[in-house]
């Protein structure tokens, strides 16, 4: 009874799609469309985020330290440094350690240091942060407290760059709910009015359906059912131009990017958010149907 | 079977369409609904089926009070009562059997029933050869027994049929009203709205006589 049912509603709906081809065409392009802009803003933000994620891991501190500093004094400040919250791990560089590392950063080029009679590189510590300390404002806070000990003359931290990044990703994200959201009511506008053109052509019938008999459920489920479809079809449509997209960026650009981003390069959208894109398209059709009839039957 | 207590219909503010109305159908009666154009006949029909909803009084309907009824059970109510409509309401687009088999589709009919329900009722009004055909090339009084076919497909308790000869020749006419009457003969409730009075005349069955909305006695 049940699957008979189903069948008979199954078959409703593809009379329906036959029947207006254009307008159908019309709405699936629609949440095809909607659905290929948020997943592109998508994907190039999960892309960005491994690709900051694998730099931020980089973000260390320097401390330079007063010349005047005493080994007991030395001894004190890694103490108290070590208190600190968020910090893993911290090397100390000489002075000796520090000019061998610069005569090796110069490679063929030390004879400039030559004319130098003493080291005018002071001593540091090397400051590792922990996992969850590695973003720019964490960093930033305990260069504040760093800042607080008379014996560090000076401080360097990070990247510039990763903090400007990690600034501009938290804007990409915003920017994606907020387009998002936009693109979304504009979807379930249309969707609405697509559907409410589909009723209307339906009009004659849908009045009969009712003067003999049919309970309002039973002529909406079709049009919902509709929806949900092309909402599926819509965000698969989405999916496969997405991944070519990507495919084609990839095999054009991938020589170039594995040199500049190191290991790992870019990657697809994970299945479960694929899933998430397939899911919205439907949610997005149903609450098209959902606006137009709620309305447009009484 | 059909009992109303001083109905009142008003389309507009001021002047009524049905005013203190009173009335009794028994069960398995045939009766006339009669009266010049706009008297109130359709509308009174109207009511019956909550195509429209009374301003004022009480109407009962297989002991049920549909002036109060809610617009959800409706469909309820319908499914109970076969409709004639004057302008027939077919879908063009339907071959004759898949416009009676609508009735039965909305009441999630099994497809067997359906199938079987449809061919035996095309058939008692004659057009069972005329099943795959869709209604604009069906004469008139083709289409008017396909409407009175799906009326009565889910065997309702009731049939009310609007102006169901107003298109016919009087061959033609003859012929659906003694259809309705062994539809009739069944045990179906029969009210027919018209003002063709010879046929009324002719039949001798009880008649109700609207004139500006009021029921004459
Ligand atoms: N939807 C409507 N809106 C406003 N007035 C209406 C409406 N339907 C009917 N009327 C008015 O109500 C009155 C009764 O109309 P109704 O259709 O019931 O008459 P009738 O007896 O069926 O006439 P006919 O024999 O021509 O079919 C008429 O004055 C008509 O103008
Ligand atoms: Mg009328």
């Amino acid at each position: 009874m049940l699957f008979e049912r189903a069948i008979y509603f199954l078959e409703r709906v593809g009379q329906n799609i036959r029947q207006d081809a254009f307008i159908n065409l019309v709405t699936i392009s629609t949440i095809a469309i909607t659905l290929l802009i948020l997943s592109t803003f998508w994907l190039c933000f999960l892309n960005l985020n491994t690709f900051l994620q694998n730099w931020g891991e980089k973000i260390q501190i320097t401390a330079y330290l007063n010349e005047r500093t005493s080994p007991e004094q030395l001894e004190e400040l890694k103490g108290k440094i070590r208190e600190i919250p968020g910090i893993k791990e911290m090397s100390f560089i000489s002075k000796d350690q520090a000019l061998k590392l610069f005569r090796e950063q110069l490679g063929g080029q030390d004879g400039l240091l030559e004319g130098l009679n003493s080291n005018p590189l002071p001593a540091s510590w090397e400051i590792q942060l922990q996992q969850d300390y590695q973003n720019s404002e964490k960093a930033a806070e305990i260069v504040g407290k760093l800042k607080g000990f008379k014996e560090i003359e000076d401080l360097q931290y990070g990247q510039r760059w990763v903090e400007r990044f990690s600034i501009f990703l938290n804007l990409l994200r915003l920017a994606t709910f907020f387009i998002g959201g936009l693109l979304i009511l504009a979807t379930i506008f249309i969707i609405s009015n697509t559907i409410k053109l589909s009723v209307y052509a339906r009009k004659e019938e849908i009045e009969i359906m009712k003067l003999v008999g049919a309970a309002d459920w039973f002529i909406k489920i079709p049009f919902f059912l509709g929806g949900i479809l092309q909402g599926l079809i819509g965000a698969s449509i989405a999916m496969v131009i997405l991944y070519s997209i990507y495919k084609f960026l990839i095999d054009a650009i991938s020589p170039v990017m594995s040199l500049s981003l190191g290991a790992g390069g870019l990657t697809f959208l994970p299945w479960n958010h694929i899933y998430w894109f397939l899911l919205g398209g439907m949610l997005l059709g149903l609450a098209g149907s959902f606006t137009s009839l709620g309305r447009h039957l009484r | 079977m059909i009992q109303m207590f001083h109905v009142y219909k008003s389309y507009l503010r001021n002047t009524n369409a049905l005013e203190d109305i009173n009335l009794r159908v028994e069960k398995g009666e045939f009766v006339f609904l009669t009266g010049p154009s706009g008297a109130g006949k359709t509308t009174l029909l109207k009511l019956l089926f909550c195509a429209e909803r009374a301003t004022r009084g009480q109407i009962l309907v297989n002991g049920r009070n549909i002036a109060r009824i809610r617009e959800s059970s409706i469909p309820y109510l319908r499914r109970n009562i076969g409709v004639v409509f004057q302008d027939f309401k077919l879908l063009n687009n339907r071959t004759a059997f898949e416009n009676v088999a609508l009735a039965l589709e909305v009441i999630g009919a099994r497809r067997k029933e359906i199938k079987s329900k449809v061919w035996k009722t095309l058939k008692m009004v004659g057009l069972q050869h005329k099943i795959n055909t869709k209604p604009l090339r069906l004469a008139g009084g083709e289409q008017q027994r396909i409407a009175i076919a799906r009326a009565l497909v889910n065997d309702p308790a009731i049939l009310l049929a609007d102006e169901p000869t107003g298109n016919l020749d009087p061959d033609l006419t003859i012929e659906i009203i003694n259809l309705l009457k062994d539809i009739n003969a069944r045990g179906t409730t029969v009210m027919i709205a018209t003002h063709n009075q010879a046929l009324v005349e002719k039949l001798h069955k009880r008649s109700l006589v609207l004139d500006k909305g009021k029921l004459l006695n």
